[in-house]
Parts: structure tokens; sequence; C-alpha cells
């Protein structure tokens, strides 16, 4: 996977670097992935129509008047 | 606060216009009953007054430039035919979401256009118009689905009841019955703090027979008011009664009651077809057709083999469906009275309306796959439209016809706003709406449809802490949910664009703001929180653990 340097302060760094041998990460870039993706929220990820569902829709759309 | 409950009532384009005399005729005791004990308010809805616009901008609490829903179809960028919006679409946090994190249970059903697919809920939701079939996963939890069915729930009609007005009324009176009863059904089934559900009817009965109520309507006939012109009394009493009903089911000492529009309902008399008036200004040119071919067309059409006769013939015989599904190239190689998208000359055409409301888009180069602006002369384009468009006289009154032009900066902010129209009209008169469907030659026409939405629509809040029998003046749609916060007491984020309705409280407590940063750092504290008490992730925190 592709990565790109994020910068840090020095001081947090050090303190990652103290407490890392008792997480059994291997690196701290490993430790901080796992912490952000358990924070970020779950995407609600991509929905697409097929076809007949969206057909379907907009029929509905034009009964109601919406649409013509 | 701990055992504070809220329950909005959604009536789809409700009417003061309707309700109030209805009320001092006596037939709607429990609206009657709720205006006295609460506050009234005139509510404005979004502009254009549309319903996905509209009820997405009352669940976040912000306009559409941060929402990001502007319409029933995705934005026309980089296609000239975007599909549909989803709830996935939505780019702000839902009252749902805010009350989930906050611990609060909360149960949804039938909100039009902006629940589906439906989303992870601490309760439940029933997604609304805009599902396509029952026959897939419409609810959350998704086991709900399969039972809903299996009780008969509806969303909503069946096709066949478009050309019959007895059978549209029946069928709508059933369907407000079946959601009713889903209504208690899930009530009794699910805990809940929130519940936030959504009636139809109020919307889709006006459009179909306001020319039989309005004496003034283009349409109105003697024999249609004495068959139908009672006809909004019918529906709203049914559903008064359905409020009253879910009234029975609630604590009213502990329970804040919201009944609200998205937008009003209003009588439409003529459409101002804007693809043909941009057409006859030059902004837009359809694709010439070889002389045979339209002579055949025209022939076609004298026979009267068009995609108008046909789809009727289709509705009668019950294979409208079909007839929908069929391929676009057969639908597009079959005459029809109106021009469609697809008959646009894309490379000679510097703006056309797409979408509900007729909202123009520029042809721009870059953002549109055969644009024909370049970024230098958009402003100078907007302009020349704008001062045109001021121009235009409304064919009912002789006045101007254009009450205002917004661009999309006057009328949105946030970072979708760069996706809406560049050019959005407000008419002056209510009764004539800009649409994008254009007919051959016409600038003003005749609607199919006998009503349309209007701007101002209804607001009444209920509750123990609610001054009686008020009438605070207008809110905004967008108010809803930072009212809904503050009665449960939750911190409002300073990015949204509607604010509480404190002054109809009795007791005001002091508003409690958060900054967005603060608001993700105390969302990122409970998440840890609880993954030190389970030693899992959860999306939700239940209210009994706080």
């Amino acid at each position: 996977m592709e990565k790109e340097a994020v910068l840090l302060p020095k001081p947090l760094i050090e303190k990652l670097r103290e407490y890392l041998p008792k997480t059994g990460f291997e690196s701290i870039e490993e430790y901080l992935a796992y912490i952000i993706e358990t924070v970020l929220p779950e995407e609600k990820g991509e929905f697409h129509w097929n076809k007949e569902d969206e057909e379907e829709i907009k029929k509905r759309l034009i009964d109601l008047g919406y649409m013509e | 606060m701990e055992d504070t409950k809220v329950i909005v009532i959604g009536l789809d384009g409700a009417d003061y216009r309707i309700i109030d005399p209805l009320i001092k005729k006596g037939r709607l005791p429990n609206l009657k009953r709720l205006i006295e004990q609460g506050a009234k308010y005139v509510l404005e809805s979004t502009v254009p007054p549309i319903t996905p616009i509209a009820w997405t901008s009352a669940i976040t609490g912000k306009n559409a430039g941060k929402h990001g829903i502007f319409d029933f179809t995705k934005p026309p960028l980089h296609t000239y035919h975007p599909e549909l919006i989803s709830s996935n679409q939505r780019d702000a946090e839902a009252v749902w979401e805010i009350l989930n994190r906050e611990g609060y249970r909360t149960g949804i059903l039938n909100i039009p256009y902006v629940t589906y697919p439906p989303e992870p809920v601490n309760g439940f939701m029933v997604a609304g118009i805009g599902t396509p079939s029952l026959k897939g996963v419409y609810t959350y939890p998704p086991e709900l689905s399969e039972e809903l069915r299996k009780r008969g729930y509806k969303i909503s009609l069946e096709d066949k009841t478009r050309e019959n007005r007895d059978l549209r009324i029946k069928e709508e009176k059933r369907l407000l019955r079946i959601q009713l009863d889903t209504m208690i059904y899930l009530m009794k089934k699910y805990p809940w703090d929130f519940l936030f559900t959504v009636f139809t009817i109020t919307d889709s009965v006006p459009h179909i027979f306001w020319d039989c109520v309005d004496p003034n309507h283009p349409k109105y006939s003697q024999e249609k008011s004495d068959k139908y012109g009672k006809i909004f009394e019918r529906i709203y009493t049914d559903v008064d009664a359905a409020i009253g009903k879910i009234l029975e089911q609630v604590d009213l000492s502990n329970t804040y009651v919201i009944i609200m529009s998205d937008h009003g309902s209003c009588p439409l008399y003529k459409e101002f077809l804007v693809n043909n008036w941009l057409k006859k200004e030059g902004y837009l040119r359809l694709k010439e057709e070889r002389l045979i071919k339209r002579a055949i067309k025209t022939v076609l059409m004298k026979l009267g083999f068009s995609k108008e006769t046909l789809l009727k013939i289709a509705i009668q015989i019950g294979k409208e469906k079909w007839a929908y599904s069929l391929p676009s190239i057969v639908k597009k190689s079959v005459p029809s009275h109106e021009v469609r998208n697809w008959d646009i000359d894309w490379n000679k055409t510097k703006a056309w309306a797409h979408g509900c409301w007729g909202r123009i888009y520029l042809n721009l180069k870059n953002r549109q796959p055969n644009g024909k602006i370049n970024e230098k002369d958009y402003h100078k384009l907007i302009k020349e439209i704008t001062e045109k468009l001021y121009k235009i006289t409304d064919p009912l009154t002789g006045k101007n016809l254009i009450k205002r032009v917004y661009t999309k900066d006057e009328l949105y902010n946030g970072p979708h706003t760069e996706n809406a129209a560049d050019i959005t009209i407000e008419l002056e008169n209510e009764t004539i709406i800009p649409i994008e469907t254009f007919r051959r030659g016409e600038i003003f026409s005749t609607p199919k449809k006998a009503g349309t939405h209007s701007k101002y629509g209804v607001l009444i809040i209920t509750g123990p802490n609610i001054k009686k029998g008020v009438k605070p003046g207008t809110a905004k749609i967008i108010d809803i949910l930072p009212t809904i916060l503050y009665i449960f007491n939750i911190p409002l984020l300073t990015d949204f664009d509607g604010r509480p309705l404190k002054e109809c409280f009795i007791n005001q407590h002091p508003l409690r703001y958060i900054t967005r940063k603060d608001f993700e750092k105390e969302r990122i504290k409970k998440i840890l929180r609880r993954m030190n008490t389970d030693g899992k992730r959860s999306c939700f925190t239940s209210k009994t653990s706080h």
C-alpha cells in the first residue's frame, strides 16, 4: 500500500516509542494506523441504483406529479 | 430530561389554508387541541420547496450546500443524465445519527426520498417513498422488512390508481391506515425516545384534486366540485384521526409532539417551461432532424402513435412497468409531444433547465460532457440570462413573473454549493411553477396536475415545557433539528444553519454550543470509553449505559 508522511510533535513520538513495547505492535506507524481506523466513522459506501429500480422510482415520481 | 421523548409527525405538503378552516368547522379535533396547547408557527420551506431538499434540511438542520441533496436526481455534472439520489448522498448527520450517538433510541418511518437505502440505527428505520420495491431490504433491522411485508405493509400506491380518481382516494386512504397501523405496531415493538413518521396523503391528494376545490382553477367544474369538493376535508379528517391514534400511545406529560410539513400546498394554474424559454432566447438548441424523419414522426403522431398515447394504453392494460422498462433506443424512437433531454444538441447549447423546479445549468467547459461555456464567460452569461428572466411577464396577472433569480452562492453555502444549479428562480405567483419538461413551442402551458407546492407550511410544537396557544411567527425548516436537540439538551454544533426555537419554551435553558472539533473529540472519547467497558467497538452508545 502506498504511504505518505505525516508530521507529529517530537515529544509525542518519544512517548509513543516508549510505550510501543507494551502494545505488541511492531511499529509506531502500525499502532497509529490501528487507532485511526478504530476511531474513524464507518463510510456509508457507494450506492448505485440498478436500472430497473431507478425506472420504478422515476415512474412513481411521474405518478406523484414530481416529474413528467 | 432523562425520560423526555419527542415524536415528529410529518404531514407532507400540509397547509394552514386547508387546516384552519377545517378546525373552525370542528373537523380536526386533534390538531385543534395541539394548537391550543402549543406553539403554532408558519414554517418556511427551502428554495425551491421540494420534498428531498426540504426533508433533508429538516433532518440535518443545514442548507443544501452542506447536506448535498438538491433534487430527486444528483446534479447533472459530468453527465446530462444523472441518477437518482439515495440516502448515501446525504453529507450531513441526520437527527437519528446525533441522537443515537447521545444514547437515545430512534424510530423512523416513511420519510420520503431520503431514507433509502435504510441506515443502521439504534431502533428502527423503515424507508419511505423512493424505495424501489418491498421485495428487497427497506428497513433496519433488515429482518423487519419481511415481517412488515407479511403484515401487508405498503409504501406507495399501485400503478392503476393514476387515471381513476375514486380508486386513488380509496387507495390513498387505505395506505394511510396501513402506515398508521405500522407506526403503532413499531411504537409498541421497539423502545424509543424519538420517533419521526411522515404521512404523504396530504401532499399526493392535493396534487390531483385542487381543481375540484378551487373555483378559480382553470380546470374547475361544478361537476368536479359536487363529486370531490370535500376531498381535502375527508383526507385531513382521516389524518387528524391518525394523529389522535398515535397520541393515544404516548404519555403527553413527558412527550413533545411536533407536527410539521416540508412545504405548503396550493393550486397550480400554469407551468413555465424554462427549456422552451431558453430555446426561444437562443441558449438551447435541439438536434436537427432529417426532413424524412420529421415527416414520419408528424404522420405517426397525427395517427395517434405517440409516447403519450402508448403509455395511456399500457396503463389501461396493466403493462405500464413493461413500457417504462423498454430499452432507451426503443423509447427514443417513439415520437413524443414532449422534447426530451436526448433531443438537445449539446454542442450548440449554452444553458438548459434540469430537474424539479426547472433550475438552470450553464453548459460549462470541464464540467459538462460537451461543455461550451468558458469559465471566464460564466458570470457574464448568468447576468445576461438573469436580466432576461426579470423581463418575463406573468400570463395570468400581467405583472412580472419572476420574484427573484438566485445564483448558487445566494442560496447556499458549504462544500456542495458548487454542485447546485447555476440559476434558481422563484416566481411571484405561487400558482405557476417553473419546470424542466418542454413541450413543442409553448413557454407557458396548462399543467397535467392540479396542485403544487407552496413555500410556507405548517409547524406545531407541544410538550411539557412549551407555551400554550402562542403564535411566535415564522420558523425555518432548518430550525427543526436544532429545536429537537434543544429539547433533549444536547449541545448544538456551531455549523448548523438553523436555530432552536427557544422562544416557545416556558423554562429556557441556556443554549449549549459545541465546535465541530470539540464534538469530534467527544466522539473519539466515547468510542474509547465504550471499548474499555466491553472491549469492542460500537457505533452506538446505549442510553442505559450512561
